[in-house]
């Protein structure tokens, strides 16, 4: 439980100090007697992933720097140890990488894809002290803290009492004493976390706000999910820039294509929104090969983990050759998100977004109620759908279900744009088919792509000679295991596209969107 | 998580003392960790200074419905945390016998606390009785000291011959001899010899040093205290090598 005696921005700003521990101990422990005063100074960073997975659990992975790499060491927020590792050399990016042992274990399951991310380094002062009863047993501990950024100077101070299990009750004593004694808030948050607050921020951006009124004129509705699209496009992108996780590119991606999939509804043909489909069209164009070869590297990583010790060994010089070709293509990604045609482009797109009103208000484009623009085109992409599934057979070539998984994708963008204001339960129902059946359509498509590319990849590999026949023969073992996934996946799409044509379906669907429509008039 | 129990028929032979120093050791090797104290006498509870009284009694300790945790101590020791004897535990065989399935009734209480340690330490009472065999059950291993003494090496032939009965193939036995004086020729001819016929015999040997006895005084485990005898120097070995055998 901590309690904050100061909070200074800068370490200038000449807050009251606290009094040193020693006499706050004095000062609270009641029947309690305090031990000698131990202070220590240690640097330390905060490691997470983007989206804060570790802190959303509630735990707080702490490391300090040895004399060859760091010391990690995993608690809960409450200070309760989970799990520790010491690194040598660097540290690694995933959790995947960890020396073998349980903060490998507990983390890998949290932070699962997501790469782990270094904080700024925070100098933190310590003194702590235990207060004993009177058989000298150590009932709860008092620690104050000063924590300082390095590189911003932002500080933070802090007294906290540690409860030990089994003597919760004592803590809160010694807590209230103090919080009578010294006028310190007992629940203020906790500034380490605040500072991991810091070094972590919310991602931004990610979401979009719901269109629930399906009667708002269409313009005025789309507008500012358009403007929280680009919100993620730029904040995604400069994550991009710095390289920090490939879930950054992809939700970039999946920002560009909802963009695209509005820009799409609103036929409007004014000049900044046909700027803007071939703005988001180049987008998805040029991040493409980043994140392909982000993908080879994700199911490169889990193939390797899922592999028997020895035979992961034969994957190095693949993962390798990927790492190349992945930094190569990051390198002119970055280029062009700080390209004058990128930066431009954002703030042209937002110039249209935030100005402009009589475009968004007034073009008859941009009149009809959103329920009825979207209803009328989630008809229409089912009609298409409907018709481009219903002639698949197991004989068709593998391009009739990757333009259906097109058409699919398209669908489901725009369902999820004015999802909420459809009822609930039928809404769900009707995204959980459709979910199904899109991860049939994209385990078939990601599977054959990707078992085409590591048989383009060995081919290379093996033309440089930077590779051996035990390398070649994983590459080849792992492609066919994969034609194998793909076969499998092949088989199932009849069972997933069931219950999407099923006319139960259709008329849910159909009932879903008119009534969205009606509401409207 | 694993189950250590510290376990001999016989009594004296440094049971307590076993399970509160390789427990230590444990922790501070990283592990987190978790003593029961069973044994009424609560000798393990002392050493870490903390009440010899379980809410509930040994009633509530068997019953199942108080969650163990709540019976969960901390010491003055990091990651190292302990469920306290109470004296009501002298009658733990007949609480546990009025429960169904009562041999499996420590597993099944120790199971929850999976995610919360990595080893559990079962400091057991002396003599074979219901309590024991419900150790057998939940414990991966029984790390068993023995003295260098005939009578001490006949209650582990009597383990033997009642794990055999039992069929508890799966439990295995870490026998190791403590309070040991190589002054002694029989010390020295057991000791060497032992492992001939028992080659799950641990290969390190803890001294016999008067400073385990002052573990009493200073009511701590021996590393915190004098940590540069040779005999925490045994502990921390004996622990090493048992991590190793329980993998």
């Amino acid at each position: 439980m901590p309690l904050t005696p100061s909070k200074e921005d800068t370490p200038s700003s000449g807050a009251t100090a606290a009094p040193p521990l020693a006499a706050i101990a004095e000062a609270v422990c009641g029947r309690l007697r305090p031990d000698p005063v131990r202070a220590t100074i240690r640097r330390l960073r905060l490691v997470d992933t983007v989206d804060r997975r570790l802190l959303g659990k509630g735990w707080q992975l702490l490391a300090s720097p040895t004399d060859d790499g760091e010391h990690w060491r995993l608690s809960t927020a409450g200070g309760r140890f989970r799990a520790e590792a010491t690194l040598h050399g660097p540290a690694p990016a995933f959790a995947d990488d960890l020396p073998d042992g349980a903060l490998r274990d507990r983390l890998a399951s949290v932070s699962g894809i997501r790469a782990l991310h270094p904080g700024p380094w925070i100098t933190l002062e310590e003194q702590r002290c235990a207060l004993r009863d009177g058989k000298a047993k150590i009932r709860c501990r008092l620690v104050a803290q000063t924590a300082e950024i390095e590189s911003s100077g932002a500080r933070c101070s802090t007294v906290r009492v540690i409860a030990l299990k089994g003597y919760e009750a004592e803590a809160a004593r010694v807590a209230d004493r103090i919080a009578s004694r010294f006028g310190w808030d007992a629940d203020a948050p906790d500034p380490l976390a605040e500072l991991a607050d810091a070094a972590h921020p919310p991602p931004m951006g990610a979401e979009f706000p719901p269109v629930t009124d399906l009667a708002e004129p269409a313009g005025h509705a789309l507008r500012p999910v358009m403007r929280a699209l680009l919100d993620t496009v730029d904040q995604r992108g400069r994550g991009v820039i710095a390289d920090i996780d490939s879930e950054e590119l992809h939700e970039l991606r999946v920002a560009v294509r909802r963009s695209r999939s509005i820009l799409t509804l609103l036929k409007a043909e004014e000049a900044e929104l046909e700027f803007a489909r071939g703005f988001f069209k180049w987008l998805g164009k040029v991040t493409g090969r980043t994140r392909d070869l982000d993908v080879h590297m994700l199911a490169w990583r889990a193939h390797r983990r899922a592999s028997a010790p020895g035979a992961d060994a034969e994957l190095e010089p693949l993962g390798r050759y990927l790492a190349a070709e992945r930094a190569e293509a990051q390198a002119a990604l970055v280029r062009t998100l700080r390209s004058r045609r990128f930066r431009s482009g954002l703030a042209r797109w937002r110039r249209a977004l935030d100005t402009g009103g009589e475009v968004w208000n007034e073009a008859p484009a941009m009149r009809p109620p959103i329920g009825e623009l979207a209803g009328r085109r989630i008809r229409k992409l089912y009609r298409r759908a409907l018709a481009e599934g219903s002639a698949i057979t197991p004989d068709s070539p593998a391009e009739t279900l990757h333009a259906l998984r097109k058409t699919m994708k398209k669908l489901r963008y725009v369902f999820e744009i004015v999802r909420d204001g459809y009822p609930r339960k039928p809404t769900r129902a009707v995204l959980r088919v459709l979910k199904e059946l899109q991860q049939v359509l994209g385990d078939v498509q990601d599977m054959e792509v990707q078992a085409d590319a590591l048989r383009r990849f060995g081919q290379e590999l093996g033309g440089r000679g930077a590779a051996g026949p035990g390398t070649l023969m994983a590459i080849g073992a792992w492609a066919e295991d994969l034609e194998i996934g793909r076969r499998q996946a092949r088989d199932r799409f009849a069972e997933v596209f069931e219950p999407f044509a099923r006319g139960r379906f259709g008329d849910r669907l159909r009932a879903l969107t008119r009534a969205g429509s009606r509401s409207t008039a | 998580m694993k189950v250590l129990a510290s376990y001999n028929i016989k009594g004296g032979v440094g049971k307590t003392a076993t399970a509160v120093n390789l427990a230590h050791a444990a922790a501070r090797a990283g592990q987190r960790v978790l003593v029961v104290d069973l044994d009424p006498q609560a000798a393990a509870t002392f050493y870490f200074r903390v009440k010899p009284k379980v809410k509930g009694g040994g009633k509530g300790l068997v019953s199942g419905k108080r969650d163990l945790d709540d019976l969960i101590k901390a010491t003055d020791f990091e990651r190292l945390d302990l469920i306290p004897a109470d004296f009501s535990f002298r009658n733990l065989d007949l609480l546990l016998d009025a429960e169904k399935k009562s041999k499996k009734r420590l597993a099944k209480l120790l199971k929850p606390l999976s995610d919360d340690y990595d080893l559990v330490v079962l400091d057991c009472p002396p003599s074979v009785s219901l309590v024991s065999e419900a150790v057998f059950h939940a414990a991966d291993a029984l790390v068993v000291p023995l003295i260098p003494t005939t009578l001490s090496l006949r209650t582990y032939e009597q383990l033997l011959a009642f794990r055999a009965e039992e069929k508890l193939d799966d439990l295995a036995l870490l026998p190791f001899f403590s309070m040991v004086d190589r002054r002694k020729n029989l010390h020295r001819e057991i000791v060497d010899r032992f492992p001939d016929d028992h080659p799950e015999a641990l290969t390190v040997h803890v001294p016999y040093a008067s400073v385990i006895e002052r573990m009493g005084t200073e009511r701590a485990p021996l590393a915190a205290f004098a940590p540069r005898t040779a005999v925490a120097g045994a502990y921390e070995l004996l622990w090493a090598e048992v991590a190793r055998r329980l993998g």
